[in-house]
């Protein structure tokens, strides 16, 4: 599928820097959902976060999570439920969304699970996410992510929204 | 400025229903688009920029504040009015708007007025924790309170969504308040959405826009509405309890300064002269500068009769005397099977402001005929308690505490009377 203008902040070559370390978008993966979409930007650099997501407005790094967690379990998953952590910790399932649609462009640092049928995101406080990616006939994939503002993620070219921020 | 300089070139279709034009500005985040003139809903494909009809709303509410296109900056950040949506709560006739706003920075927010009170929601990052009483939940130190659960009828509906306008009937929605914020839960089957939202008053959405209409009238409290000049509840009760801290404090600390001090008691000859002339006390002296004495009168012999005593509080070098009248009646019986009185024994007055001098007293009594009284007992007291003077002020202290409770009170009777 080919990618549609969504007036995403970022564009593939853009630098940036998050806490002292360099990175830059590299490439995209775009993800519809019945409920909206997903950017995951692809970044390359010295920072532990290969990926970048932003939709609507909100923006977390991601990096993968070593936590197990059943796919049984998850696959019966309600948003507003409360899921425990192999590795400690709860997390409220904001997202379960079906049947994504893929367009992609630039190169991808991780690979992410695709195609997956099924993904998960998961909050808790303090802006804390696990964001996982069920891969039809494979284990759950996890991510962990934190949330971030734009303003965090210094990029150095000029915005085309800058008067926006 | 001009902001629309800053976003790409809307994609510019035609309904097919009313060939009025529509402009689609949020590109590939715009899965369903409502034509502003006859309320026809569609299915936009962002890649071939296509429109399919889906429904027609029946396109009641044509005259919203603010309309697609629409540009301002709210609370610090610019935003694109991108739709509005006239919603009703299923279970009864309350009806709103909401304004869709877009920042392509910032995502989506709303705007939702509701007679004519404003309040602007976001989507959460950060959730809040539920406190475990009374389905209270806690956000950045802020206790909400359950205020509305429903869920929504969409009416009518302009502009370009994220998605059909009609999928938010599914939601189910519960809202906490803690004025000027609010906090909305909106669950569904495969989505939860936490909004913070605050109170924006009318002025400023329409300063915000720069529009020159006319705001929809106010009536009632808004769900979030803050009161004006408003005090916390708790420094309410702070202030309540230290005012009556203050004069319990204050006039303990003038008991034990300044005790009462007898100058003479006892009994007195009540019997009338012959030739009217007043019976005298003995002398008193008062030291201060202005004093307040308290005379004190107990006639034990009034018994089913009556006793009057007028009088005067002479002083001795300067003549000068102040007037007083005591009348005592008690009254007592059996009547119908239940034992009666009425009245009493005692009466007193207070003076205040006398100079420092000799003074006495001149009286002149009157007993009832049928029981005459020979004694009564007279007291003069110096600096007398003035309890009365204590609750006064007691009462005066609690004065503005009780005015802004009530008016708190009422307040809030109107919010949730809504």
């Amino acid at each position: 599928m080919p990618l549609v203008e969504d007036l995403s902040p970022f564009k593939v070559g853009m630098t940036g820097t998050f806490k002292g370390q360099e990175f830059k978008v590299v490439g995209r993966l775009r993800v519809v959902t019945h409920h909206g979409y997903r950017n995951y930007w692809s970044l390359k650099g010295d920072g532990e976060y290969p990926w970048l997501v932003h939709s609507f407005g909100h923006y977390a790094l991601l990096k993968p999570f070593p936590g197990v967690v059943s796919k049984n379990e998850l696959r019966k998953a309600k948003p507003g439920s409360s899921n425990r952590m192999d590795t400690g910790g709860t997390f409220q399932v904001e997202l379960a969304d079906k049947d994504p649609v893929f367009a992609a462009e630039g190169e991808v640092m991780l690979p992410l699970p695709v195609p997956y049928a099924f993904e998960i995101e998961m909050g808790r406080e303090p802006s804390d996410k696990v964001l996982v990616l069920i891969k039809a006939d494979a284990d759950p994939v996890c991510f962990h992510g934190i949330m971030v503002e734009y303003a965090d993620l210094h990029f150095q070219e000029p915005l085309q929204l800058a008067q926006w921020t | 400025m001009d902001l629309k300089s800053a976003l790409p070139v809307p994609v510019r279709l035609k309904c097919s229903k009313c060939s009025e034009p529509i402009e689609v500005r949020t590109f590939g985040l715009c899965r369903s688009v409502v034509c502003a003139r006859c309320s026809a809903v569609f299915k936009y494909d962002p890649l071939e920029h296509y429109l399919t009809h889906q429904r027609t709303f029946n396109g009641s509410s044509k005259d919203p504040f603010l309309r697609p296109g629409d540009e301002g900056i709210l609370l610090g950040r610019r935003y694109l009015v991108t739709g509005w949506v006239v919603k009703k709560e299923v279970a009864t006739s309350f009806q709103w708007t909401e304004f869709h706003l877009f920042n392509p920075v910032h995502g989506f927010a709303q705007l939702s007025m509701f007679d004519g009170h404003w309040t602007f929601h976001e989507a959460m990052r950060v959730y809040p924790r539920p406190a475990n009483i009374n389905d209270i939940v806690l956000f950045e130190r802020n206790a909400y309170e359950v205020f509305n659960t429903y869920q929504c009828r969409v009416l009518d509906a302009a502009g370009e969504f994220t998605e059909d306008p009609k999928d938010q009937e599914y939601a189910k929605v519960r809202e906490f308040i803690a004025p000027p914020y609010m906090l909305t839960r909106e669950l569904r089957d495969n989505e939860l959405t936490w909004y913070q939202g605050r109170y924006v008053e009318p002025a400023d959405v329409k300063a915000a826009f720069a529009k020159s209409d006319p705001l929809p009238l106010r009536s009632g409290v808004g769900a979030c509405q803050p009161m004006r000049m408003a005090i916390p509840v708790n420094a309410l009760k702070n202030i309540a309890v230290w005012s009556v801290g203050l004069f319990v404090l204050t006039q303990l600390l003038l008991a034990f300064m300044w005790s009462p001090k007898v100058l003479f008691q006892g009994p007195q000859d009540m019997t009338p002269s012959a030739a009217n002339e007043p019976l005298l006390s003995r002398d008193f002296h008062l030291d201060g500068w202005r004093n307040g004495i308290e005379v004190f009168l107990r006639a034990d012999g009034v018994d089913n009769s009556w006793f009057e005593l007028a009088g005067v509080v002479v002083n001795n070098a300067t003549g000068e005397s102040r007037k007083f009248n005591f009348n005592v009646e008690y009254y007592h019986g059996y009547e119908g099977g239940e034992n009666w009185k009425e009245g009493g024994v005692e009466d007193g007055i207070v003076f205040s402001h006398l100079p420092a001098g000799d003074y006495h007293l001149e009286m002149y009594p009157t007993s009832d005929p049928n029981r005459r009284i020979a004694y009564a007992s007279i007291m003069v007291e110096e600096r007398p308690r003035l309890w009365s003077n204590f609750f006064f002020l007691l009462v005066l202290s609690m004065l503005f505490p009780l005015i802004v409770w009530w008016r708190h009170n009422r307040f809030e009777t109107a919010r949730w009377g809504e």
